[in-house]
C-alpha cells in the first residue's frame, strides 16, 4: 500500500520534471546563449581534456607531450597541449524555500523561477568554458559535462517539493578553495549564513551571494489596509495604512543586505542583487564577469 | 403629501430614512473596508512597524460622500418628488369628465387619453372622486352612475375607444341633468370640436344650453381643439358615365387644403390614388374617371392620413355593379355551352357587370336591373310586353338580338319594323359574299371602336324601309343595312342587333368588337328602372371603427333596415360599415349622415385651454433612481480601480458584471418589448423545421426497444431510400399521438405492443382525418414469427386500437397490387419474418390518389431495415440470409415510394392485358 502511494508519488513527480524540465532549460539556455557571445573560452594551455593547439618541441618539454602521429608527419616535432583547467568546482546554491515562490504581479515570473533559470543558465556559461559545477544538497557529482545541465534541471525542479529542506547550506563539503554561487532572497537570520561562509572561507573558498528580489518587497508597493501573512510560518500582521510604513520598511530591508554586503565584503567575496521585473541577462551578466573577471575570484 | 415650493412628495414619510445618513457616514466612516490580503514573504521586515498609527485606513472623503449621496438620493427617489406645473383643480368637489368619443376625436385622441390620464392621476393623489362620461357611449337608456374613484375611473378610461357614429350633446346634457353634487366639482370637457349647424340653426342657444348645464355642475375646464386637426371627410359618391364623383368637405378651413384620395378594392389592394386641393374652399368635388372593370372592383376609397371613420367611404354593389337581366328563347345548352344563345353575351358582360339569368320575365324584372338583354326572344305575350314597355318608359334599356324566332314572329317592342324572314349572304343559293361591317355612323356612340376586318355577317333580320332608318341605326354593314337599330322609348331606350348572339349567324359574337359594343351599351344604360329596392333588414357583415378601419361587428351592433341606409342614420346601433347577407350588401357611410358641421364657435363666457402634451407633474423618480443606480455603478468601478483586488480573475469579473449591467440597463426594455411575441412563433418555426424535407414517422409505443428499432429502422431505410431513388427524406420522427401532429408526414409506422395504451378520442379523430387526407398508417404486429393459436396478443390489441379509427374493408394484397410495382418488381414482402400476410383496403381509394389508406402486417418490417449506429443489422431475420434483408429494404423502397407518387404506377399493370386485347382483337 505504501509503495504503491509512493510509486505513485514518485510517478506524479517524474511527470511534473519531464514537464517542466525541459522549458526550464530551454529557457536557461536562451539567456546563457546571450550572454555567451560576449565571452569565449579560456584559451590558455592546461591540463585539461581538451586539445587546445599543437606546438614545436621545445627544451624543457616533457617528453610525454610529444605527439608522436603528428610528430612523424613532419620534420619537427610537435607536442600536443591541451587547454588549461583548473580542478576547483563552482558549487551553485539555489534557494527554492517556500518565500523565494512569489510575484506580486502576474507579469514578472517568480522569483524561485527566475533563480532557477539564472543558476542553470550560469551551468550553461560554466560548462561551455570547462568548468566543473556542482550543485549544493543533490547527490550529482561535480561535472564539466553539459549532461550536467540537464541534470541540474531535474534536480531543480525535484526540490521544489521538498519543503523541509535546510534554509541555509551547509557548506561543509565542499572542497577546500573551491567557489560558491548562492542565488537566493536571503529573508532569514544571517547568522547561521555568515558562520558557515566563514568556515569556508576559512577553508580557501571564494564566493559570490545573489540576492533575487521582487519590486514590491522592496518597496512594499501597497496602500491603505492590507493583511500580510507570512509564507513560511502563518503569523500574521495587519497594517492599516501600508503607506505609513513603507519607508521604515525599507530601511529595514537596506539594514538587512547592508548587513549581507558588509559579511561578504570581509572575506572579499561579492554580493549583488537582482529583481524580477528586470531581464534575467543583466542579473547573469552581473554574475557570470564576477566570477570570470576575477579571474576565479 | 409634502410640499416644498413646486416640489412635492408623494410618499414623503419615506423621507425619514434621511435621519439615518449620519449614522450611516459615521458606520462608514469607522468600519474600516475590509483589508487586502497578501501573502508577503518578507513579513518578517513587517513585525512592530505598525505600532506608531492606530487609526485605521479610511475610506476617501470623496467616495465617502459619493457613497453618502447614493443613499440619500435613494431615499428621495423613493419619497417619489414630484414637481407640480400647474394647480390643476379648483374646486374641491368631485372630478367629473367629459370626453366625447366620437368618430372626429381620433386625431387628437392621443392627447386627450394621455391629459386625461393626468387628470385621473392628479385626482388620484388629492383622492378625489371621478365621474367619467363617455359622449358616445351615452344612450337614452343609460342610468345614472355613481362616483367611483380615480382608479377606477383610469381603468374605465383606457378601455374607451373613440367610436364611429356621433355624440348627442343633448343626450349628455340631459344624462348630466340628473347629478348633483354637494361640493361644486371641477368639470372637463373634451369636445370632439364640432358643432352641428342644422341643430344650431334651430336651436340657437342649444350650446348655450349645454355649457351652461356644465357650469351648473361647478368650475368648467374646456379645452380647445386645434382647428387644423378637425377632420376631412368623404360626403358623397355618385355614379356618372364613366366614372365616380366624390365629393370632400373639410369642417374647419384651417385643415389640410390638400389630401390625396386612394382607392382599394375588396383585398385592399390599391386602386387609385389622386390628390386633391381644397383652394380655400371647405367643400369640393371631383370626378375620377375609372374604366368600369376598376369601378366594379371598388370597394372603399378613403383619404390619405385622416383615418377616421367619415374619411372612409365604402362602396356597395348598388353603386357599382349594373344589373343585366339575360331572357332568353333559345334553350341553354349544359353540355355545349359554346353553342348556346347565352354564352357569348354572358362571358362578354360578366367582368362588368351582375347577370341575372331567366325565364320568367316578371321575376327578372322584380329587382332592379338596368339593362335587360333579349336573346332571339319572338313575340312577348301580351302581358309581357305591357309589363317590358312600362319598365323601358321608366328609364330602362332594352337590347334584343335578333335570331330565327324573332325573324318569323316581331313584337312592337322594337326600334323599327322588321321585315319577316330573314336575309341569308354567301349561302349556297346566295350570289351575294358575307358582308363586313361598314365605318360607324358619327352619331353612333361606337364611333372610334376599330372594326375588324374578320368579322362578317352571314345572316341578319331586315328593317321595313323607314325615313327615320339613318338616325336610328348605329351600326350597318357595307351594303347599307343596319345591324344595330335603336330608338328611345320614354325615359328608356330600345336596341336591336340584326344579328344572332352566337355564332350562328355571324361571327360577330366571337370578336372582340363585340365585347365592347355591349360594354358601351351597358354604360350608357344608366336608368335603373327597378320595381322595388330589396326591403329585407339587413345585419351588418364588417363595421367601421371609429378610425375607419373595417372590423367585425360587435355585439351592439344590429341590422339594420332600409330607412337607416335611406336616411344615413348612423347610430350606436349601426355604425357605418357593409350591412348584407349572401345576396344583398349595403353599405352605410357616415360621410353621408354628416350634413353639415362646423368648428366650435367662442363660447361667451368659457374659457377654453390650449390642448398641451406637457404633462401636469414632473415626475423624478425615474430619474433619481437611475441616477442612483448610475452613480452606484460608478462607486463600484472605483472601488475596483483603488481597491485592486490581488486576484485577477476577481477583478475581471467584477469589471465584467459592470460592463454587463450597463449593457442590461440600457436594452432591458427593448428585451421586454420583445419577449411576449416570441412564443407565438415557436411552434411554427418547429413545424417549418420539420417540414423543410420529407421525413418518415413512427408512433411511439413507450417500449423503448420498439420504439428504437422503429427510429433505427426507419432511418436505415430512409438512407437506403435517399441513396437508391430520386426522394429525399430527412430524418424519421417519433409521434407522441396525444400531442404531435401528424399530419405533416406522408406515412405513420405503428408497432404494435400489447399493451399500448388505446389514443384519446381527439387523437382517434386526428388519425382519421390523417387518413381521409392522404396520410397512410402502416400497422405492424410483429407477431408473424409467434406461434399462437387464434390470435396473438398483438392482433388482439390492434383489433382494440382499431376500434374508434375508420378503417375501411380489407383484402389481402393481390398478387398484381401497385404496393409490389412502384420500384422494385416484389413478389413477397417480407421483414423480419417470411411468412407473408398483407392486408390493404379492399377498395381503391379515390380520394387519396388509390392509395391504400392503412397497409396492416405482421412482418416486423423495422427490425430488419433496422442498423445500429454501427451500421451493423440490429436484427437476424428469419428464415435469414442476406437475400431476405434486401427485399425487406426493397418493400420499404416500395412502401415509401407507394404513399409518395400514388397508384400511377398501376396503369402498367395492365399493359400486358391491353397488348393481350389487341392482339385478339386483331385476329
Amino acid at each position: 500500500m505504501v509503495d504503491a502511494l509512493l510509486s505513485h508519488k514518485i510517478k506524479e513527480e517524474a511527470q511534473g520534471i519531464a514537464t517542466n524540465a525541459p522549458s526550464l532549460v530551454l529557457a536557461a539556455q536562451h539567456v546563457a546563449d546571450i550572454v555567451s557571445q560576449g565571452f569565449h573560452g579560456r584559451n590558455r594551455p592546461g591540463t585539461g581534456e581538451e586539445f587546445w593547439q599543437y606546438r614545436q618541441y621545445q627544451h624543457g618539454d616533457a617528453v610525454r607531450q610529444i605527439d608522436w602521429r603528428r610528430s612523424a608527419k613532419t620534420e619537427p616535432v610537435y607536442i600536443k597541449q591541451r587547454e588549461w583547467e583548473i580542478p576547483q568546482t563552482v558549487w551553485l546554491w539555489c534557494d527554492s524555500s517556500p518565500s523565494m515562490q512569489f510575484s506580486s504581479d502576474k507579469q514578472w515570473p517568480e522569483k524561485r523561477l527566475r533563480s532557477e533559470i539564472l543558476t542553470l543558465a550560469l551551468i550553461i556559461l560554466l560548462t561551455k568554458a570547462g568548468e566543473r559545477v556542482g550543485i549544493i544538497g543533490s547527490d550529482l557529482k561535480p561535472s564539466a559535462a553539459r549532461s550536467i545541465v540537464n541534470a541540474a534541471a531535474v534536480y531543480l525542479i525535484h526540490q521544489r517539493r521538498q519543503l523541509d529542506i535546510d534554509q541555509v547550506p551547509n557548506l561543509e563539503k565542499l572542497q577546500n578553495h573551491s567557489r560558491l554561487v548562492m542565488i537566493s532572497d536571503f529573508f532569514f537570520p544571517v547568522d547561521e549564513l555568515q558562520k558557515n561562509m566563514m568556515q569556508f572561507a576559512r577553508r580557501g573558498g571564494q564566493g559570490c551571494l545573489l540576492q533575487v528580489l521582487d519590486r514590491a518587497e522592496e518597496n512594499l508597493d501597497w496602500q491603505g489596509r492590507v493583511l500580510f501573512e507570512g509564507v513560511e510560518d502563518q503569523s500574521r500582521i495587519l497594517i492599516e495604512r501600508t503607506e505609513t510604513v513603507q519607508s521604515a520598511y525599507r530601511q529595514r530591508l537596506l539594514a538587512h543586505r547592508q548587513n549581507l554586503e558588509n559579511i561578504c565584503r570581509l572575506y572579499g567575496w561579492s554580493f549583488m542583487h537582482a529583481h524580477t521585473d528586470k531581464p534575467a541577462i543583466l542579473a547573469l551578466i552581473s554574475l557570470y564577469s564576477a566570477l570570470d573577471g576575477k579571474g576565479g575570484i | 403629501m409634502l410640499g416644498l415650493g413646486g416640489l412635492t412628495f408623494i410618499y414623503p414619510w419615506i423621507l425619514i430614512g434621511l435621519i439615518l445618513l449620519p449614522v450611516l457616514w459615521w458606520l462608514m466612516r469607522f468600519l474600516p473596508p475590509r483589508p487586502r490580503y497578501i501573502k508577503f514573504p518578507a513579513i518578517s521586515f513587517l513585525f512592530g512597524l505598525d505600532k506608531q498609527q492606530k487609526t485605521p485606513a479610511q475610506t476617501p472623503w470623496w467616495l465617502l460622500l459619493l457613497r453618502l449621496a447614493i443613499a440619500a438620493l435613494l431615499i428621495i427617489g423613493l419619497a417619489q418628488p414630484v414637481l407640480k406645473e400647474r394647480e390643476l383643480f379648483q374646486q374641491n368637489g368631485p372630478v367629473v369628465i367629459i370626453v366625447e368619443n366620437d368618430w372626429a376625436t381620433t386625431k387628437f385622441w392621443n392627447t386627450y387619453r394621455q391629459q386625461i390620464n393626468d387628470v385621473l392621476t392628479e385626482a388620484e393623489q388629492q383622492k378625489k372622486q371621478v365621474l367619467l362620461i363617455a359622449g358616445a357611449n351615452i344612450q337614452e337608456t343609460t342610468a345614472v352612475a355613481s362616483l367611483m374613484t380615480a382608479n377606477e375611473a383610469k381603468v374605465l378610461f383606457n378601455s374607451l375607444q373613440p367610436q364611429s357614429w356621433f355624440i348627442d350633446r343633448k343626450l349628455i346634457q340631459n344624462h348630466l341633468d340628473q347629478y348633483q353634487f354637494d361640493k361644486p366639482a371641477d368639470v372637463f370637457w373634451y369636445s370632439n370640436g364640432l358643432v352641428d349647424v342644422a341643430e344650431t340653426s334651430q336651436n340657437p342657444d342649444s350650446l348655450l344650453d349645454f355649457v351652461n348645464t356644465l357650469y351648473k355642475l361647478g368650475h368648467v375646464h374646456s379645452y380647445k381643439v386645434p382647428a387644423n386637426l378637425l377632420p376631412i371627410i368623404i360626403q358623397k359618391v355618385s355614379i356618372i358615365a364613366d366614372g365616380m364623383e366624390f365629393f370632400f368637405s373639410r369642417l374647419s378651413p384651417d385643415s389640410l387644403s390638400a389630401i390625396t384620395l386612394v382607392g382599394y378594392d375588396i383585398q385592399g389592394a390599391i386602386l387609385f390614388s389622386e390628390d386633391i386641393s381644397f383652394a380655400d374652399q371647405k367643400q369640393v368635388s371631383k370626378i375620377i374617371q375609372l374604366p368600369s372593370e376598376l369601378r366594379n372592383r371598388l370597394n372603399r376609397v378613403s383619404i390619405v392620413g385622416q383615418s377616421n371613420a367619415a374619411s372612409v367611404f365604402l362602396i356597395d354593389d348598388q353603386s357599382k355593379i349594373k344589373p343585366v337581366g339575360i331572357l332568353s328563347g333559345g334553350f341553354a345548352s349544359v353540355t355545349q355551352p359554346l353553342l348556346s344563345s347565352t354564352y357569348y353575351v354572358y362571358k362578354a358582360l360578366q367582368p362588368y357587370s351582375e347577370i341575372r339569368e331567366g325565364q320568367d320575365l316578371e321575376k327578372l324584372l322584380e329587382r332592379k336591373l338596368s339593362l335587360l338583354i333579349l336573346i332571339d326572344v319572338g313575340r312577348l305575350n301580351p302581358g309581357d310586353e305591357q309589363l317590358l314597355t312600362n319598365w323601358v318608359q321608366d328609364g330602362g334599356t332594352l337590347l334584343r338580338f335578333a335570331g330565327p324566332r324573332l325573324a318569323q314572329n316581331s313584337d312592337k317592342l322594337l326600334p323599327i319594323r322588321i321585315r319577316e324572314g330573314d336575309r341569308s349572304l354567301g349561302g349556297t343559293l346566295s350570289w351575294s359574299s358575307p358582308a363586313r361591317l361598314a365605318a360607324f355612323p358619327s352619331s353612333s356612340p361606337f364611333q372610334g371602336l376599330v372594326i375588324p376586318e374578320d368579322v362578317v355577317v352571314l345572316r341578319q333580320v331586315l328593317a321595313e324601309p323607314d325615313n327615320q332608318l339613318s338616325q336610328k341605326t348605329w351600326a350597318r354593314l357595307e351594303d347599307g343595312t343596319p345591324l344595330i337599330t335603336q330608338t328611345t322609348l320614354g325615359k328608356g331606350r330600345l336596341i336591336l342587333v340584326h344579328t344572332t348572339a352566337n355564332p350562328d349567324w355571324s361571327n360577330f359574337a366571337l370578336s372582340g368588337l363585340f365585347v365592347q359594343i355591349l360594354e358601351k351599351i351597358l354604360d350608357l344604360s344608366t336608368g335603373i328602372g327597378g320595381i322595388a329596392i330589396s326591403s329585407e333588414t339587413l345585419p351588418p357583415k364588417q363595421i367601421l371603427d371609429a378610425w375607419g378601419n373595417l372590423t367585425l361587428p360587435n355585439s351592439q351592433s344590429m341590422a339594420a333596415s332600409p330607412s337607416v341606409f335611406e336616411k344615413a342614420a348612423v347610430s350606436w346601433q349601426n355604425p357605418p360599415g357593409f350591412y348584407g347577407n349572401q345576396t344583398a350588401q349595403r353599405a352605410l357611410n357616415l360621410g353621408k349622415a354628416i350634413k353639415q358641421y362646423s368648428s366650435l364657435p367662442e363660447i361667451s363666457g368659457l374659457k377654453t385651454e390650449e390642448l398641451s402634451t406637457q404633462p401636469l407633474n414632473i415626475d423624478f423618480k425615474p430619474h433619481i433612481l437611475s441616477l442612483v443606480c448610475l452613480l452606484f455603478l460608478l462607486d463600484l468601478l472605483i472601488t475596483l480601480a483603488i481597491l485592486r483586488p490581488s486576484n485577477n480573475i476577481i477583478r475581471k469579473t467584477a469589471l465584467y458584471l459592470v460592463a454587463i449591467s450597463f449593457a442590461i440597463t440600457y436594452v432591458s426594455e427593448k428585451v421586454f418589448a420583445q419577449t411576449s411575441g416570441n412564443q407565438n412563433t415557436t411552434l411554427d418555426r418547429a413545424i417549418v423545421e420539420l417540414t423543410k424535407t420529407t421525413r418518415l414517422a413512427y408512433i411511439k409505443t413507450g417500449v423503448f426497444e420498439v420504439d428504437r428499432t422503429s427510429q433505427r429502422g426507419l432511418a436505415t431505410l430512409s438512407a437506403v431510400v435517399n441513396n437508391r431513388t430520386s426522394v429525399v427524406l430527412g430524418e424519421p420522427v417519433g409521434i407522441d399521438l396525444e400531442r404531435d401532429d401528424i399530419s405533416l408526414y406522408p406515412m405513420l409506422y405503428w408497432p404494435v405492443v400489447p399493451d399500448q395504451p388505446i389514443p384519446s378520442e381527439n387523437a382517434r379523430r386526428r388519425l382519421n382525418q390523417y387518413m381521409r387526407t392522404g396520410g397512410m398508417i402502416v400497422f405492424d404486429t410483429r407477431d408473424q414469427g409467434v406461434t399462437a393459436i387464434g390470435e396473438t396478443p398483438a392482433q388482439q390489441r390492434l383489433q382494440e386500437l382499431a376500434k374508434g379509427l375508420d378503417i375501411p374493408a380489407l383484402r389481402m394484397i393481390p398478387k398484381d397490387h401497385v404496393l409490389g410495382r412502384t420500384f422494385y418488381l416484389l413478389q413477397e414482402y417480407p421483414g423480419r419474418w417470411r411468412n407473408q400476410s398483407l392486408w390493404v383496403e379492399r377498395d381503391e381509394n379515390l380520394a387519396n390518389d388509390g392509395v391504400s389508406s392503412i397497409v396492416i402486417g405482421g412482418a416486423d418490417w423495422v427490425a430488419a431495415w433496422a442498423y445500429d449506429e454501427n451500421g451493423r443489422p440490429m436484427y437476424r431475420v428469419v428464415p435469414g440470409g442476406d437475400k431476405q434483408r434486401e427485399i425487406a429494404f426493397r418493400f420499404g423502397i416500395n412502401l415509401v415510394l407507394y404513399t409518395l407518387t400514388g397508384q400511377y404506377k398501376a396503369d402498367q399493370i395492365h399493359v400486358p392485358a391491353i397488348l393481350e386485347r389487341l392482339e385478339k382483337e386483331e385476329k
